[in-house]
């Protein structure tokens, strides 16, 4: 009888855990066979208060038991999964955070010193924006990213921004991060991704003009 | 008529019987398959410790395997790598872990109870019953201090990260509050900038004030040097979630920050 009820048990908990497939995550699994597992446990524990070998104070101390401890593992399971997968969630944000500030830092010391140079230029014949731009991070053509620029100082220049649009006037660079999650699942990135972080940065003789596309 | 009641001599007796002795043999060999027998489905140090575990504490969480997956898929989303699905071993000692606890234990717990005084309940099964009633215990007593530790760690570490989102937003935003006042400062008067001066500069309220901060400066005298050069205005944050809490930065001429101070719960 107790074979019976083992092999019975061991096999509805292992389809009910292969039954959602082979994933990167292994709480389908976990939770698919958890609910049989209750079920079966449910079933065991009728059985168990049917037994007339036993005492009847006996059966009653130990089902109260084990509804507390069956209670107590239901709490302790919801509680790790909704915590790890809160942490999972908190570390993609992270992740966010760290790829806006590195394109906040780093687009604005860049473009800036263009600017500085375009506005305390000497000389008698003045170079526009675009110029400036060219002579800072040759060869400066639109559609370049910025891996293939002079280095600004700063080490290893992200090769996610690039180039978008070169005038006399107007300087347009775009930054988009390869893996970091944006705002918009479905936004379709410069060159590549969907829905990761993109700002895009115009520099005119006025200043930066920074904008957050996703 | 005397009775006489003849005792056998104590050096005689044997101090373990056949049937205890059993018994604690078969105890042993069931924890020692559960310490070992990991080794026997991969050869993995990892997926053995996680199979190996079925027969220690976290057995009796089997969903502690699960949870680490959970965070190691975290990281590897973080470091931008392709998720790849859940190696083989790992999905085994899971199952083992959940079959242990969730049916093996409890079916040998509910059905032997009680039957060692009776029947004639041979050794091994002896054996088997008292490792699964001592697992069984040992749940019962330990899961519910498991989830109420989960719980309030979960509560600790959300307040912890909203507190750290908050100072790294705001961290993000002086980068910007910094290099406005910079762009002021390069652009000439006649386009509205300060011309070589940051004197007079007004943060612009989407700068100077955010979802996250309030953002304002004070313009450095001469003579205050930092660790990276000699600053230019010093520029304060207070936090718009935690009032008390806060940071100051000095931006050196050349737009940089340095000589970060904080404050209150960023500390």
């Amino acid at each position: 009888m107790v074979a019976l009820w083992l092999i019975v048990g061991c096999v509805l908990v292992s389809v009910a855990y292969f039954l959602p497939g082979h994933s990167p995550d292994l709480w389908p699994n976990f939770n698919a066979a958890g609910i049989a597992v209750l079920v079966y446990l449910l079933a065991l524990l009728i059985m168990f208060v049917r037994r007339k070998d036993l005492t009847t104070r006996r059966r009653t101390i130990v089902t109260v038991l084990a509804v507390i401890a069956i209670g107590g593992g239901i709490f302790a399971w919801t509680q790790m999964q909704s915590q790890t997968e809160w942490q999972r969630r908190q570390l993609g944000k992270i992740g966010s955070i760290i790829g806006r500030g590195i394109y906040t830092a780093f687009l604005s010391d860049s473009l800036l010193a263009v600017l500085d140079d375009y506005h305390h230029q000497t000389g008698r014949k003045k170079m526009t924006l675009g110029q400036i731009y060219r002579k800072r991070y040759p060869p400066g053509r639109a559609g370049d990213a910025w891996s293939s620029m002079a280095s600004t100082g700063r080490p290893n220049p992200p090769v996610d921004m690039f180039l978008d649009a070169i005038s006399d006037t107007q300087i347009v660079v775009i930054a988009r991060h390869p893996w970091s999650k944006g705002t918009e699942a479905s936004f379709v990135n410069y060159r590549g991704p969907t829905g990761t972080i993109q700002v895009r940065c115009t520099l005119t003789e006025k200043g930066l003009q920074y904008d957050t596309e996703n | 008529m005397t009775q006489k009641t003849e005792l056998p001599a104590p050096e005689n007796a044997p101090e373990l019987s056949t049937a205890y002795l059993g018994s604690l043999i078969v105890a042993s060999l069931i924890v020692l398959l559960l310490v070992f027998g990991g080794r026997l489905i991969s050869i993995d140090p990892l997926a053995v410790f996680h199979v190996r575990s079925a027969g220690t504490i976290p057995v009796l969480a089997p969903w502690i395997g699960a949870a680490g997956v959970t965070i190691a898929n975290g990281l590897v989303e973080f470091s931008g790598e392709p998720l790849m699905p859940v190696d083989n071993a790992f999905r085994i000692a899971g199952l083992i872990g959940i079959l242990l606890i969730g049916i093996i234990v409890p079916t040998l717990v509910f059905f032997l109870m009680g039957r060692r005084e009776g029947a004639a309940v041979s050794a091994p099964v002896r054996g088997i019953y008292l490792v699964a009633a001592i697992m069984a215990a040992t749940f019962v007593v330990f899961v519910i201090p498991m989830g109420v530790v989960a719980a309030r760690v979960t509560a600790s570490l959300k307040s912890a990260q909203a507190v750290q989102e908050n100072k790294d937003h705001m961290i993000n935003d002086l980068n910007v509050v910094a290099w406005k006042i910079r762009e002021y400062r390069i652009v000439p008067k006649a386009l509205g900038g300060g011309e070589g001066s940051i004197s007079g500069y007004v943060i612009p309220t989407a700068v100077g004030q955010t979802e996250d901060g309030t953002y304002s400066y004070t313009v450095a005298p001469p003579e205050t040097k930092g660790a990276t050069g000699t600053a230019n205005a010093t520029i304060h944050a207070v936090s718009k979630l935690y009032p008390e809490s806060g940071m100051d930065v000095m931006l050196d001429e050349n737009g940089h920050l340095m000589n970060w101070t904080y404050k209150g719960l960023f500390l």
